[in-house]
């Protein structure tokens, strides 16, 4: 991190806001993009690229609005401000100044509990909805997720006893001679412990029982509508964008260009689409139950492996 | 001053009197006061004349000899008043008068035949006490018996005839063995005078082991040794409590006296059997009183123990050669002690057994003599007085050995001599047996002084509150500040003249004294007194202490704020005081036999808090407060066991290694006092010791190995101690500490104590005591390090070998990961909490045991956040639980509309446990994950982090089942918490914040206070703190959060033009309608998939395991009670039984 150039407060602000606006753009192209392409595996025509624009513009234009109180106006405040944070304490290209953000307020384990921090405000805004498939839907995230950040957490751990660091910088650093030094490549345990937590992180099939969005409304966005619901998809383009920068920052080498963050981001995602599509989804029980077992011993075994060599 | 010999005529003279006094007017009530007067004025006298020569014995004047018939030994008999002496009559003339007090409406009724036997009960003890004669002792010990056999039927039941004809017998047996033992000797000796045999030489040959084996015999039977003391323990339990408390106190203490002058006559095998029936009767008496359901059958037990543990001690003393201050803090500590106790036990035993049962409106004014013999069960009548309940309590804790009374001073010693002298053996069965005394006689007194709120219906109905009779009240009075006083002086006598720590005392009594005042003046009295002590504190301490210190007196002040809101029963802020400012004590105690007093006295502020506090909510749910204080206490004084032991270990590996290797560096060693081997230790503050470079290198050495810039400090202390005794003193005191952690497999105490204890108490133990074990965790690896087992293990940290901190270190870790599974499965609030206060100690324990400086840093910077966060969640919910009047969440829901401020608090506190940036929860988070990575406890690292993530799940569940959700009809009226509970919340949330906007106003003076004993491996540059892995800049990151945050917040403003507020119910239902809140609101087991999947994990095996212990102890002593039959025959055959063993045992063969 000492190795950036220091811009002003101001400045630093701007290309924040450039990088989110990027990274806003992008997300939703991704969406839209891997909708596509689940719907012509399924033998659909599938949603036009520009829907989710088009959605957020009509969510955010709806003349009526409804509010259950206070807690319930915040929760998608809270989630947006969770999914922007969360990039901005990720460097989405490798020394860069534009897109270095502010990465150097901490370390990975800073952007790994900022995560929580929408999630957390979310399902409190949810929760003063009342409405039970709400809670219903936070009860079962939430055990989701103590499942899935155990592989994912190992696998961190495993990085940071292999390169003595947790720096996010740092990591980038060390897998910058070549593909072959990347984490995915020396560590490929942990790798594929921490790829498999990222469809659990994802909520796609089969872990998506979290949100259940073919069935009647259930999940935490069930009561929320208009501009509320607006938010929310504007965050599930940010957050999943800064999700994919950490995971090609941590274990694929990170990226000099904004291109390569594209790309790599792009392939990585497509690892949801195309086991999402593969299998049916589980019970929460038994993503717990998954979660806990195969990734979670990769997990250990990455650190194992990154301790003994 | 008059002749001593005097008493005893004064007393026959009465004898004689009384009758005749009596028959003067036979049937007029002038003869029945004549008599009275006289039998109360003899026993006056009694106490009054050795009273009169105390002041010149104790200024070291020579023993008052009295020589009858004007002739010495061997011609006359003599007698001998030393200080020993004087002192023992005084207190057993006292406990008589007391107890005759005590029975006075018995003895009354019983006229001038009650009066006489009583007398003669008194006299035989002063005899016993004063003379020199072994016939004498034969003739007294003639007197003492037919007094206390006639006595015994004072209420005329066929119980108490039928025990005294048992105590007839049995006191048969041992008249002729004693006589017999007599004849041999004075055969053998040529004389009667005790003197005269012992200055005869040790007695040769058979005969003479016979002869003294007799006279032991006989004086044995009298000690009420197991198994050979069915008819004493009949006794205790018919006999009016007056006469039982008497015979306990009065007359064991004579015949131990006896045993005392004979003891030079015993050859060494006699000592030594003696010393083992001791202990053996200590403990088996023990073990079965844990069984009784009769009070006085339990007390009996207890005296038959504390008579046993008496006599070994006496032995082991006689065997050592140990005499002079020695023979008088620890023999006649445990004498005078049980002494005191048990008389006062006794008649609150009778009267809560008597009082109040035949009702018919008399209930207060009866007491002991005035109904028959309760043989049967006890029937526990809450809602006792004040100073029964006092009585109960401070006559309970002095007799299981509690500081600051006498008892306790005498155990201490004793535990350093059994240490020194390696009977390892007699030292554990003493441990056990004294725990176990303590779980039953606390238990007793802990559910006499439950709060009265479920039985007042029953006492009112039953004629009233249970109260002691005027004479017993004014003797237990008298007793308690007699023992208090005993205990204070010898305490003061042994050197501990601490200001600051008689202050915690001082500070408790003086608030008991106010108990007069409205409840809320005395809680803000309260305030000032904690605030006061810690002023007082204040320039004692620096560094670590300071930080604890302050942890510990904020604490206590805000649970006193938040209590103001509830009418508190009687004590209760006198126990805050006593809790809270023994905690604060604990940084200021600067020796250990300090800090044992201090933490002893903490522990029995909170265990009587808990067993003080009411029933919860609005139905009544819990009411197990004195259950659940009785398993804290029973724990608390298992851990306070082990930690005795151990620091009398490594004060005497010290002081053994004083003299080389640690004096030269500085660290002071001087000896306290005596030559009894108590050592100075370096205090918790700046002043450290200095020297720990002296013999820290090889410390530092192995720290660096560990990864760890140098553990400069630690272990430096017991650098000089052999590594086998590090190993046991590390585990002793480390299981000590865990036990008040409440650590996993020690934890079965916590949920217990926390739910029922009353809210704001539960906010305290919580958020302030549970530091109390971490401290004490943090102490133990200063003073001797982390010693390691395996091979190569050196005197360093860690060296080679697997230190033992990182044992610990997986106790931590694992109790953090199975707190947060069981707490995410609690349907009550307050368990929820107890079980995360659980975990999140857990996650200190593991920071601390790294024993690095950033483990150190972060195991000291949750403490300090948790301290913030649990009190808000604690306090939030003393509010939430006052206003609702339930603990299940399921019940609650949709609060935030009736309760916005709370909800503001636990959910600033929830975001600050779960670490989620931007509050100082992080910090914690951050800190303990790289202190774990930088030692390469990378498995720890996982673990903790699983545990974290299920934070989130019991945190979420609670803020949404209590204050989201759908809000119920019986809580639609329900207020904001009041003003007492909103002030903590507002001054703990406006630290959270600055905390969290400022980390370094927190981190940066813990990391100084930890820099003097290890070397920093952090830095700062501005607000960022960096470390060897990572950085953090919590600065920052706030004010990211802030502008992120506002963003959303802004834009949503702009664009949601006045959304419309809806009614409850207004949500999409799938076209159905929601039925009530009750059916809508989704809150009973919550995570139920999560049951299914990790459901198995939390089984209660360790709570299965400790009822297993629990149960096979109680089979023991179940079995072992199946000894006392009630037959008199078969008590008898014990007798001789016994007899025959012990002669073989101990040299006859």
């Amino acid at each position: 991190m000492e190795t950036l150039v220091q811009p002003s407060l101001l400045a630093r602000i701007g290309f924040a806001a450039l990088t989110t606006f990027i990274m806003f753009n992008y997300g939703l192209l991704l969406m839209a993009s891997m909708a596509r392409i689940r719907a012509r595996v399924q033998g659909r025509i599938g949603i036009r690229l520009w829907q989710p624009w088009v959605d957020i513009i009509k969510n955010n234009a709806k003349r009526t609005s409804i509010s259950h109180g206070l807690m319930f106006y915040l929760g998608p405040v809270f989630r947006l401000a969770g999914g922007i944070g969360t990039l901005m304490f990720v460097p989405v290209v490798y020394n860069s100044v534009v897109f270095g953000n502010f990465s150097f307020a901490g370390d990975a384990i800073l952007v790994m509990y900022f995560i929580f921090f929408g999630q957390l405000g979310m399902a409190l805004g949810a929760g003063d909805g009342g409405h039970p498939y709400s809670a219903i839907g936070v009860s079962r995230g939430l055990a989701q997720m103590t499942a899935f950040e155990v592989p994912f957490a190992l696998a961190v751990i495993a990085l940071a006893a292999q390169h003595e660091t947790l720096s996010i910088t740092g990591l980038v650093a060390v897998q910058q001679g070549g593909v072959l030094t990347w984490n995915a490549f020396t560590n490929p345990l942990a790798t594929i412990a921490a790829v498999i937590a990222f469809l659990g992180m994802s909520m796609h099939n089969p872990f998506s029982v979290v949100i259940a969005p073919q069935e009647i409304p259930i999940g935490p966005p069930t009561e929320y509508q208009s501009s509320y619901m607006g938010m929310l998809q504007t965050n599930r383009a940010i957050f999943n964008a800064a999700k994919l920068v950490l995971y090609v920052n941590l274990f694929f080498g990170g990226a000099t260009t904004i291109f390569g963050v594209i790309i790599k981001t792009f392939l990585l995602y497509f690892i949801n689409v195309f086991v999402g599509v593969a299998f049916p989804r589980f019970r929460t029980e038994q993503s717990i139950r998954f979660f806990l077992g195969l990734p979670a011993l990769l997990g250990l075994a990455g650190i194992l492996l990154a301790v003994l060599v | 001053m008059v002749s001593p010999i005097l008493s005893i005529a004064v007393a026959l003279g009465a004898g004689f009197l009384i009758p005749l006094v009596a028959q003067l007017k036979p049937k007029a009530r002038e003869g029945s006061i004549l008599a009275a007067a006289l039998f109360y004025a003899a026993v006056a006298v009694l106490i009054a004349i050795p009273a009169s020569w105390l002041p010149q014995l104790a200024a070291g004047a020579d023993d008052v000899l009295v020589f009858t018939a004007g002739a010495r030994p061997p011609l006359s008999i003599n007698l001998q008043l030393g200080l020993a002496e004087g002192l023992l009559l005084v207190l057993v003339n006292l406990a008589g008068l007391l107890g005759a007090l005590a029975m006075q409406r018995t003895l009354w009724n019983r006229g001038a035949t009650g009066y006489v036997l009583y007398l003669m009960m008194v006299l035989g003890a002063n005899g016993l006490i004063l003379t020199r004669d072994l016939f004498n002792v034969f003739v007294f010990l003639e007197i003492m018996s037919i007094g206390t056999y006639g006595i015994i039927a004072s209420d005329d039941t066929p119980e108490q005839y039928a025990a005294g004809f048992k105590y007839i017998i049995a006191g048969g047996i041992s008249s002729i063995l004693f006589l017999l033992g007599t004849v041999y000797l004075y055969r053998l000796t040529g004389t009667l005078s005790i003197d005269g045999m012992i200055a005869a030489g040790p007695l040769a040959g058979a005969a003479g082991f016979t002869a003294a084996f007799l006279l032991f015999a006989g004086l044995l039977i009298e000690l009420k040794p197991v198994p050979a003391n069915g008819w004493a323990l009949d006794v205790y339990q018919a006999a009016n409590p007056g006469v039982a408390g008497f015979v306990s106190a009065g007359n064991a203490t004579a015949v131990v006296f006896v045993l005392y002058k004979v003891l030079p006559l015993f050859p060494e095998g006699v000592l030594r059997g003696l010393t083992r029936v001791g202990v053996i009767t200590f403990l088996a008496a023990n073990l079965i009183g844990l069984k009784q359901t009769s009070d006085r059958r339990m007390l009996g037990y207890s005296s038959v123990a504390q008579i046993g543990l008496v006599s070994a001690a006496l032995a082991i003393i006689q065997l050592d050669g140990l005499s002079g201050t020695y023979l008088f803090i620890v023999a006649g500590g445990l004498l005078v002690n049980h002494l005191l106790a048990k008389a006062g036990l006794f008649w609150i035993a009778g009267g809560a057994a008597y009082g109040g049962a035949d009702g018919a409106g008399g209930g207060a004014a009866r007491f002991p003599g005035a109904g028959p013999a309760a043989s049967g069960r006890v029937t526990v009548r809450r809602g006792i007085g004040p100073v029964a309940g006092i009585g109960a309590v401070v006559l309970g804790l002095a007799l299981v050995g509690l500081p600051p009374f006498p008892g306790f001073w005498a155990k201490w010693q004793l535990v350093n001599t059994l240490v020194a002298s390696d009977r390892i053996a007699l030292l554990v069965l003493i441990l056990l047996g004294s725990l176990f005394e303590a779980i039953y006689i606390l238990r007793w007194a802990g559910k006499l002084i439950a709060r009265p709120e479920e039985q007042e219906a029953v006492d009112a109905a039953a004629g009233g509150r249970v109260a002691l009779g005027a004479g017993a009240g004014i003797g237990v009075v008298i007793l308690v500040l007699l023992i208090g006083a005993v205990g204070v002086f010898t305490g003061w006598y042994l050197g501990l003249n601490d200001r600051l720590i008689a202050a915690i005392f001082g500070f408790a009594v003086g608030m008991l004294l106010l108990e007069w005042l409205p409840s809320r003046v005395k809680g803000i009295i309260a305030i000032v007194a904690i605030g006061g002590y810690a002023w007082l504190a204040y320039p004692r301490v620096s560094g670590l202490a300071l930080i604890f210190g302050a942890i510990f007196a904020a604490g206590g002040i805000l649970a006193v704020i938040a209590s103001l809101h509830r009418r508190t029963p009687f004590g209760t802020y006198a126990l805050y005081v006593l809790t809270a400012t023994g905690l604060t004590g604990l940084v200021v105690a600067n020796e250990p036999v300090t800090f044992f007093v201090v933490w002893e006295l903490m522990t029995i502020g909170s265990y009587l808090l808990i067993a003080r506090s009411a029933r919860h909510g609005a139905r009544g749910e819990g009411g197990r407060a004195p259950q659940a204080a009785t398993r804290y206490i029973a724990f608390s004084i298992g851990g306070a066991l082990l930690i005795m032991v151990g620091l009398v270990l490594a004060l005497q590996g010290s002081l053994a290694s004083a003299a080389g290797a640690v004096s030269g560096g500085g660290v002071a060693l001087p000896e306290l006092f005596g030559a009894d081997g108590y050592v100075v230790m370096p205090a918790l503050t700046g002043g450290w010791p200095a020297g720990a470079d002296v013999s820290g290198a090889a410390a530092a050495g192995a720290g660096a190995a560990q990864g760890a810039a140098g553990a400069a400090g630690l272990g430096a202390w017991a650098a000089g101690i052999p590594e086998s005794v590090r190993v046991a003193v590390f585990v002793l005191l480390g299981l000590g500490f865990l036990v008040k952690m409440g650590a996993i497999a020690l934890h079965v105490w916590v949920p217990d104590s926390y739910a029922e204890a009353d809210d704001d108490v539960t906010a305290f133990l919580s958020s302030s005591l549970s530091k109390a074990g971490l401290f004490g965790v943090i102490l133990l690896l200063v003073l001797v390090g982390a010693p390691a087992i395996g091979a190569g293990a050196g005197a360093g940290a860690v060296a080679g070998g697997t230190g033992l901190n990182v044992f610990l270190g997986w106790v931590g870790a694992l109790t953090a990961l199975f707190g947060a599974l069981l707490a995410v499965f609690q349907e009550d609030v307050k368990r929820l909490l107890a079980y995360s206060s659980l975990s999140q100690v857990g996650y200190m324990v593991l920071a601390i045991s790294l024993a690095t400086h950033l483990g150190w840093v972060a195991g000291i910077y949750l403490a300090v956040i948790h301290f913030i966060f649990k009190g808000l969640l604690f306090i939030g919910m003393t509010g939430v639980i006052h206003r609702s009047g339930t603990r299940y969440m399921y019940e609650m829901g949709g609060l935030i509309k009736r309760m916005p401020l709370t909800f503001i608090a636990v959910l600033m506190s929830i975001i600050a446990l779960s670490g989620v940036p931007p509050l100082a929860g992080f910090g914690g988070k951050w800190l303990i994950y790289g202190a774990l990575m930088e030692s390469g406890w990378w498995v720890q690292t996982g673990v903790a982090f699983f545990a974290s993530t299920i934070a989130f799940l019991y945190l979420y569940r609670m803020i949404q089942t209590v204050f989201l959700g759908q809000l119920k009809d019986n809580l639609r009226e329900v207020k904001e918490a009041p003003a007492p509970i909103l002030i903590p919340l507002i001054l703990l949330m406006g630290a959270l914040m600055v905390s969290s906007m400022y980390p370094n106003l927190v981190l940066r003076p813990i990391m100084e206070a930890i820099e003097p004993f290890l070397a920093s491996t952090a830095r700062w540059q501005d607000y960022t703190v960096i470390t060897a892995l990572g950085y953090w800049n919590g600065n920052l990151v706030m004010y990211v959060t802030m502008g992120v945050f506002a963003l959303p917040l802004i834009w949503l403003i702009a664009v949601m033009r006045r959304p419309q507020k809806v009614r409850q119910f207004n949500i999409v239902y799938a076209a159905e309608r929601p039925e009530r809140p009750e059916t809508t609101h989704f809150a009973h087991n919550f995570f139920a998939p999560y049951r299914k999947a990790l459901g198995f994990m939390t089984a209660p095996a360790v709570t299965r395991a400790w009822q297993y212990v629990s149960d096979g102890v109680l089979a023991i002593g179940g079995t072992l009670r199946q000894l006392y039959t009630g037959n008199a025959q078969t008590y008898a055959l014990h007798i001789l039984l016994m007899t025959v063993v012990l002669y073989l045992v101990t040299g006859g063969i």
